[in-house]
């Protein structure tokens, strides 16, 4: 006779400790090994070039019309302006949806945030400190990079979001979280802290050694 | 310089390559047992390595990558229903797993088990599958999922508890449980 599954100990309490294997598991762990195309892996990496070739041949394009986008980009600034207080709240809800990052402590090196910032455009020209997270995240005009930083008054999160428009400084705040949101060369800037008094440093930091080349 | 960007990139493409052999079937079960759609399972796994590449900077410490592609997947599920509030579909045929050592009534056993995982509710599927399939203890799973780990003992006792009703259940009325249709060898 076979060796199977003995219901009558499983229901004795085998399992109520959610890390002892219950005689239920292997049977379990067969019936969730649905089959997988041998195909994927190979079109998972089909995607990522392509979307990698797409991206190098957007910036070439990109080069070319951006006269042309002047006048249009007049055109909507005139008409459009962003609303920054929306962004603002934005940057809030996002901080508070993604709060698992704020206690995360991944020391991310110089090297790799760099890389990060390489893949928006910019650039990492000096340290910004201690960063215990960093991560690309979509915000209204694209991606963003999502910057944890440990400062003396405790995890401030920072926005970098090229393209963005913010029209103006403004400052942002909910029961829990304060911030600022602020317009640079290459985008808007948003800092976001439990702590205010953690603002002013991280910011000089930031706009000190983060670039986006023209 | 230029030779520094072109070894970190070649770098990169050897990394993402390491996470999309050694992870994208067990991202793509585990997104299979999220959502329960072919099709819907295989655009989450796109979505979460295509997110993972551009986040590859980010991971670093290979030994947690399976968490962390895991958490995007999640993420990814996520945004899926913000885009829109897509009515879970019924349970579709998926074809079994396959083994040479199994038997047809075995795999048709089996399914009547995958049905039943299927229709446990999210709360108590999402953690069985990261435990059973990801193989996550429930301090990991409690960290991903942002849940205390009593919840998630509590949630794996429950799901396991209504699975083994359901066969329970089956052998009632005539069904024979799993063990009884395990193959014998020698």
């Amino acid at each position: 006779m076979g060796k199977g599954i003995d219901i009558r100990r499983f229901g004795s309490g085998v399992a109520d400790d959610g890390e002892i294997e219950s005689p239920l598991d292997p049977d379990i762990r067969e019936a969730l090994q649905v089959n997988v195309r041998k195909s994927l892996p190979g079109r998972i990496l089909l995607r990522q070039s392509l979307v990698e070739e797409r991206g190098k041949g957007r910036r070439w394009k990109n080069a070319c019309i951006v006269t042309a986008s002047v006048l249009l980009a007049i055109a909507v600034l005139v008409t459009a302006m962003p609303d920054t207080q929306n962004i603002g709240r934005m940057m809030l809800t996002h901080v508070h949806n993604e709060r698992n990052h704020l206690n995360k402590k991944h020391n991310v090196s110089d090297a790799r945030l760099n890389s990060l910032l390489a893949s928006l455009g910019g650039r990492l020209t000096g340290s910004i400190g201690q960063v215990n997270y960093a991560g690309l995240c979509d915000i209204r005009k694209g991606e963003s990079a999502h910057i944890v930083i440990d400062s003396q008054h405790g995890p401030v999160t920072v926005f970098l979001m090229p393209g963005e428009n913010i029209d103006s400084r403004t400052n942002i705040s909910d029961d829990q979280f304060t911030g600022v949101i602020f317009p640079v060369a290459w985008g808007g800037m948003a800092i976001v802290a439990e702590n205010p008094a953690a603002l002013p440093g991280i910011e000089a930091k930031i706009v000190q050694a983060i670039h986006w080349p023209s | 310089m230029e030779d520094a960007v072109n070894f970190d990139m070649a770098d990169r493409h050897r990394r993402f390559e390491y996470l999309v052999s050694g992870y994208s079937s067990d991202i793509y079960r585990m997104a299979y047992w999220l959502c329960r759609n072919q099709e819907i399972a295989e655009d989450l796994v796109q979505d979460t390595f295509l997110r993972a590449w551009r986040a590859l900077g980010s991971l670093d410490d290979e030994s947690k990558a399976r968490s962390w592609l895991v958490t995007i997947l999640r993420r990814e599920n996520a945004r899926r229903f913000e885009r829109k509030q897509l009515e879970l579909l019924d349970m579709e045929s998926h074809e079994p797993a396959l083994y040479e050592d199994k038997w047809p009534e075995r795999v048709i056993e089996r399914d009547d088990l995958r049905k039943a995982i299927g229709s446990l509710p999210i709360a108590y599927r999402e953690p069985l599958v990261l435990q059973i399939l990801g193989g996550f203890s429930c301090d990991e799973i409690a960290e991903i999922m942002d849940v205390g780990r009593g919840a998630i003992m509590t949630r794996l006792f429950r799901a396991k508890r209504k699975l083994a009703n359901t066969i329970r259940q089956g052998e009632k009325v005539g069904v024979r449980p799993i063990a009884a249709i395990k193959p014998t060898h020698g």
